[in-house]
């Protein structure tokens, strides 16, 4: 067993199996856990598997599929990536947020830390701050999400909906270009005016949803 | 309850989604929806919309009807259909360039041919009975002062080697027009024939007897040879004759020419006392408005080629007119009085160019009409005709058809 990540919401940890030897990754969080239990039901290459999800009052525990590969931000401390390479991996990634956004959640956490590349596949983890998305709620109940990749709604602004992921994007491809946030830095030309429109502070003039991103892609 | 691992078939609680004892997954899944995106789904549904137009296209022109177009001729499956001027069968006339005077009216049929493809042989009957309908028309002749007219393809008795023919209509001032023939299939095919017509000016060369001497048959003659020589072949000639009697008879051998007679206020006509004879094949030579007068023997109007007599009066001779050789005659609106035979055909030609014998009057001849041999299957049409006081009226040992029908027996 080894502990990949420990915070005061929970841990992560990699485990083996006795009998097999095979790896999983072992979450514990407290929180919701709906959205893993329903991705219990789904394959999806961009993706974990989720294996098990048990619950014992705000205590989560979820066994998944270990990603064998390395996070974009491990990958971004070397080098920044082309804009091809870019687009490929964004699209991917838009892949599995389509996927959460189809079953009515949002990631609310997409960054770096949480894109692992497997080969030519990069895949999407961490749904600790997932949750769904409600029609009635006005505003978010709790601030989650990484700060600079966090949408402004997701502070309490207005509730995040499937665009807090896409403003998320944004800044990962404005990153994945320049190494820079776009606040700092805007990548030039036509991926700078496709972070320009993800990032909009107003949600409703960003991209209606991922499927309209992938075509600016 | 008790729920066993389908794998390792250890005990499991109730909702296990993963088995911890053989490390495999158990939940049923299924794999999520990739998302398309719009531009995509766009495309794609292009690419299929195009894709059906093309399968339609192709089930299309693989199964649905075809239309064949060509000049002179189209080829049909196994058959060659083909439009042709003459008998022959093999022959496409896809340009038809004809000669005509300014005021000249003419007929010439579109002969349809069907042969096999393979083997030349005539496939009419077969190739008929997948026809639906069959339409001629003219195209291309909206502004012409004398437009082409073309009569509904029919089978007719005077060419009987084609299955279907037109007869067209034209003035020397028609111009150029495009005839159509359109077949519709049974099967839904659509077959148009072309052919162009194109009416070439003849030049019309008249004589007049002011200007040319032709006042005796030696005379008469002597410019009717000359003629040849003076103007081109295709032209027309036509000598207009002073109202005299020629006691002599005249040759016409070198070229067709058409011979005008005329009256004077006394009522004196020209006359011919002494056989003419027309051996020009050229074209059909053409007598107006003479009189031919014998003294009981001989041939009054005879010819190998092709001749027409037109108000004309054939009197005294032993034969007043007569076909032979390969000769098509008609005569029209002439008047025959006390000769032998009147009209006599006895011609081995294969080409009729005209069925009417109308308006003629027969009256006292001992035979009026002797059909010995008269080429194609042609009916002649004595529509008008008078038959009054003969021996005999008609003696038709060739059993040529005819029509008699509106001619008039006394």
């Amino acid at each position: 067993m080894q502990t990949r990540k420990e915070s005061a919401r929970g841990s992560v940890q990699l485990i083996r199996h006795k009998a097999t030897g095979q790896p999983f990754i072992l979450r514990r969080f407290t929180g919701n856990s709906e959205v893993y239990q329903r991705l219990l039901d789904y394959t999806c290459p961009n993706l974990p598997t989720i294996f098990e999800v048990a619950r014992k009052g705000d205590e989560n525990l979820v066994l998944e599929e270990y990603i064998r590969g390395d996070t974009l931000d491990f990958l971004l401390r070397g080098s920044l990536f082309y804009q091809e390479e870019t687009k490929r991996v964004v699209r991917q990634v838009c892949q599995a947020l389509w996927v959460l956004h189809s079953i009515g959640a949002v990631h609310r956490d997409v960054k770096p830390e949480n894109i692992i590349l497997r080969g030519d596949q990069a895949v999407l983890i961490d749904f600790d701050a997932a949750r769904f998305h409600k029609l009635e709620a006005e505003n978010d109940t709790q601030i989650l999400g990484t700060t600079g990749f966090a949408a402004p709604e997701q502070y309490g602004l207005s509730q995040s909906d499937l665009r807090a992921d896409i403003y998320a994007v944004g800044i990962l491809i404005n990153v994945m270009l320049t190494g820079e946030h776009p606040s700092r830095r805007l990548v030039e030309g036509r991926m700078g005016r496709v972070v320009d429109r993800c990032t909009h502070v107003n949600p409703q003039r960003r991209y209606k949803n991922v499927l309209r991103l992938m075509e600016a892609l | 309850m008790e729920y066993k691992c389908p794998h390792c078939g250890a005990d499991l609680p109730e909702h296990a989604a993963f088995c911890p004892h053989c490390a495999r997954d158990i939940h049923p899944r299924r794999e999520a929806k990739k998302p398309v995106p719009l531009l995509k789904k766009l495309l794609l549904g292009l690419l299929i919309l195009a894709v059906l137009a093309a399968v339609g296209t192709g089930l299309w022109l693989a199964f649905g009807p075809k239309s064949y177009d060509g000049y002179g001729e189209v080829r049909y499956g196994d058959w060659q259909i083909l439009l042709a001027l003459n008998a022959d069968s093999y022959a496409p006339a896809p340009e038809v360039t004809i000669p005509g005077e300014p005021e000249g009216q003419y007929r010439v049929p579109s002969r349809l041919f069907i042969n096999d493809a393979h083997t030349g042989e005539d496939a009419s009957e077969a190739f008929l009975a997948e026809v639906e309908a069959v339409t001629a028309e003219f195209t291309g002749q909206e502004d012409s002062p004398s437009p082409f007219v073309c009569s509904e393809p029919a089978y007719n008795p005077g060419a009987p080697e084609c299955p279907l023919l037109s007869l067209i209509d034209f003035t020397g001032e028609s111009g150029t027009a495009e005839l159509v023939w359109t077949f519709s299939m049974k099967n839904g095919d659509t077959l148009t024939l072309r052919q162009t017509y194109e009416v070439i000016p003849i030049p019309v060369y008249d004589y007049y007897p002011e200007e040319h001497p032709m006042d005796t048959a030696e005379e008469l003659q002597a410019l009717i040879d000359s003629v040849s020589g003076q103007v081109e072949e295709a032209a027309v000639v036509n000598l207009h004759l002073p109202p005299i009697t020629y006691e002599g008879g005249v040759t016409i051998q070198d070229r067709s020419l058409n011979l005008y007679g005329s009256t004077e206020e006394a009522g004196n006509r020209t006359t011919f006392a002494g056989p003419v004879r027309v051996l020009a094949a050229y074209n059909i030579t053409y007598f107006y408005d003479m009189d031919f007068v014998g003294n009981g023997g001989g041939t009054g109007l005879s010819g190998s080629a092709p001749f027409r007599a037109t108000n004309c009066t054939f009197t005294g001779w032993d034969t007043a007119v007569l076909a032979y050789g390969t000769s098509w005659a008609n005569v029209i609106g002439c008047t025959f009085q006390k000769n032998g035979i009147g009209f006599h055909f006895d011609s081995t030609g294969e080409y009729a160019n005209h069925s009417m014998f109308n308006d003629n009057l027969f009256e006292g001849n001992e035979i009026a009409v002797q059909l010995d041999n008269v080429p194609t299957d042609v009916a002649l049409n004595f529509q008008g005709s008078v038959f009054r006081g003969n021996g005999q009226d008609i003696v038709n040992s060739c059993q040529q058809s005819l029509d008699t029908s509106q001619a008039i027996f006394e």
